[in-house]
């Protein structure tokens, strides 16, 4: 008998791969696709999508696999974006060294901030991750050096060699396609390790998981520093997709909107934080050309998702095929 | 006058917590040896879920020396004491609730691995570490039951599994805190089994902390009665029915037991 975790366990399901490398196939197509059609402005916005994508589904493993609901993600957008821009504009604008430094800051970054935060739970961690990323975004602010409250332009994008011109709006489109398949394998490959489990064991009980042997806090530190490291990286993405980097990429509404993804396309799921980004973003273009309060849908929209589909988009599926997730146990 | 060092498994010399004014632990020392099932008995509210709480190092004592295996473990943290050798199991049920029965073992299974937080091979393919799970489930009856989400199982079996992640990692001193709590008579009988089993077979030094005095009697070695977070009196099973104390302020006579706080 083939021995494994249970179908009715909501633990993590093995990956559906023929799909998946369809779906980064048909993307990579498009992308090419959209290139020679001339359609570069609405393949850069889907980069930009993507980005978010990535940044949400880092938000993810904390928030939805981890279950520790931080408030200051885009901190690790915003250190990420900045290492880049400032090593640009200091004449280093090598990307292997960029994007390598964002990932190494923005991990550091989230060793300092996971450390002191972990320690609280509920209320308190939101509380104090919000902190922290509202003292960086006055931080960053303050630096006149580099743009200050008005933002840091850069010159030019990251410079990977290797034929690799970013300023092809298609070679950036494959780079974003690249770097978010590979967080999304590691991601993955992680959830469905044994540190993935002890992750997942934390959420429905910490104190359990403590008793049973694990050492939950450096789990979680682990999981916490992890995550600033991807979204250190999309950062470095972004900077590179705008030309620019302003402290408001670091305001507390930013790590609002991150979250708003998540919820959107499903809280502790793979992919959820991509579709939520993909969704809100393009529902914000859509809607913002006929009004400028577009936020006042997007509510209803979020409204209705977190009411009939509490896995977000990526419940969706089971919702059609009337199977319903997993059973939320027997008195919930 | 005792016996000194590794004759006793746990040993717990004059350990005091205090919450406020209110003396939870107040001075108490005890001892289990190898093989022994040493209980724990007392009115609600006598302290003996806080006593746990510091063996098990969820709650740091004020003053006085646990010491596991003969080495002082008052600074070790709750998870290295599983690595020790101690284990304890929760009053309330406290079981892994989105996964399943079997993955609630093979969790607690992965806790004893060297490289139980590995992020490289996936759990799911970890057919030795499923079948150590799957053995551990038949011994205790609940293999049938092993695809089903915790929450699915009845409280009775709840309590079993309960116990058994406990078992599986493979202590070599088990702290219990009220097993049977809210089971039936069928279900008590059952647990009561699975522990005596434990001691026969395993040689496993357990302190039961347990309301359920027909089990305490059938399975104690020893008992010491707790009261007001005080022990009163330690000793032979036959020698705690006879203590007047004890009777005066326990057995046989629940309704006078002294109002101490809530549990």
């Amino acid at each position: 008998m083939q021995l494994g975790p249970s179908p009715a366990s909501a633990l993590p399901k093995p990956a559906s791969w023929p799909v998946w490398l369809l779906l980064t196939l048909a993307a990579a197509a498009l992308g090419f696709w959209m290139h020679g059609a001339g359609l570069d402005y609405y393949l850069s916005m889907i980069s930009r999508m993507m980005i978010y994508g990535l940044a949400a589904c880092s938000l993810n493993l904390i928030l939805g696999y981890g279950g520790l609901v931080s408030f200051g993600h885009a901190a690790y957008l915003g250190i990420g974006a900045y290492t880049v821009g400032i090593l640009i504009t200091e004449g280093m604008p090598n990307g292997w060294l960029g994007f390598g430094l964002a990932m190494v800051v923005s991990a550091l970054l989230a060793l300092v901030i996971g450390a002191i935060s972990l320690r609280t739970k509920g209320v308190y961690f939101i509380m104090i991750t919000l902190a922290f990323a509202q003292m960086l975004f006055y931080l960053v602010n303050s630096v006149k050096a580099y743009g200050g409250d008005e933002g840091l332009n850069i010159k030019m994008r990251s410079d990977f060699g290797l034929g690799i011109v970013l300023k092809n709006n298609l070679h950036f489109f494959l780079l974003v396609l690249f770097c978010l398949v590979v967080c999304l394998a590691f991601m993955h490959m992680v959830m469905r390790s044994r540190m993935g489990r002890v992750v997942l064991a934390q959420r429905d009980d910490d104190i359990r998981t403590e008793a049973l042997g694990f050492a939950v806090y450096r789990y979680q530190l682990a999981l916490f520093v992890m995550a600033g490291a991807i979204g250190g990286l999309a950062g470095a993405l972004l900077v590179n997709q705008q030309n620019y980097v302003s402290p408001n990429l670091m305001h507390w509404t930013q790590s609002g909107v991150l979250m708003i993804m998540v919820i959107l396309g499903g809280v502790g799921t793979l992919a959820g934080g991509l579709w939520g980004a993909l969704l809100l973003l393009t529902l914000e273009d859509l809607i913002a050309e006929v009004t400028p309060h577009w936020q006042f849908y997007v509510g209803w929209v979020l409204l209705a998702v977190v009411l009939l589909a509490p896995k977000g988009l990526s419940g969706l599926p089971d919702l059609w095929r009337r199977k319903p997730t997993p059973p939320s146990g027997g008195d919930a | 006058m005792s016996t000194q060092g590794p004759a006793a498994v746990l040993e717990i010399r004059k350990l005091v917590k205090s919450f406020g004014a209110l003396r939870a632990t107040d001075g108490v020392s005890l001892q289990v040896r190898p093989g022994e099932i040493h209980a724990l008995i007392g009115p609600n509210g006598a302290g003996k879920t806080t006593l746990v709480a510091q063996l098990s190092g969820q709650l740091r004592p004020d003053e006085g020396e646990i010491l596991f295996m003969g080495q002082v473990i008052n600074d070790v943290s709750a998870h290295a004491r599983v690595g020790l050798g101690m284990v304890r199991s929760f009053q309330i049920t406290r079981l892994f609730k989105s996964f399943s029965v079997v993955d609630n073992v093979a969790l607690a299974v992965q806790s004893l691995q060297p490289q139980r937080g590995s992020i490289w091979r996936s759990v799911a393919k970890d057919q030795a570490l499923y079948e150590t799970a799957m053995a551990l489930l038949k011994k205790v009856g609940l293999a049938e039951r092993a695809e089903q989400l915790a929450p699915a199982l009845s409280h009775g079996e709840q309590r079993v599994l309960e116990l058994s992640l406990a078992l599986a990692t493979e202590p070599k001193l088990l702290l219990l805190d009220e097993p049977m709590a809210g089971t039936g008579p069928e279900e008590s009988q059952r647990i009561v089994e699975m522990i005596d089993s434990l001691r026969r077979d395993k040689q496993m030094a357990v302190l039961l902390v347990e309301h359920d005095m027909d089990a305490v009697f059938r399975l104690a070695d020893r008992i010491s009665v707790l009261v007001n977070g005080a022990l009163i009196a330690s000793g032979s099973p036959e020698d705690i029915r006879k203590d007047p104390q004890v009777r005066a302020a326990y057995l046989g006579d629940e309704a006078v037991s002294p109002a101490g706080a809530p549990a």
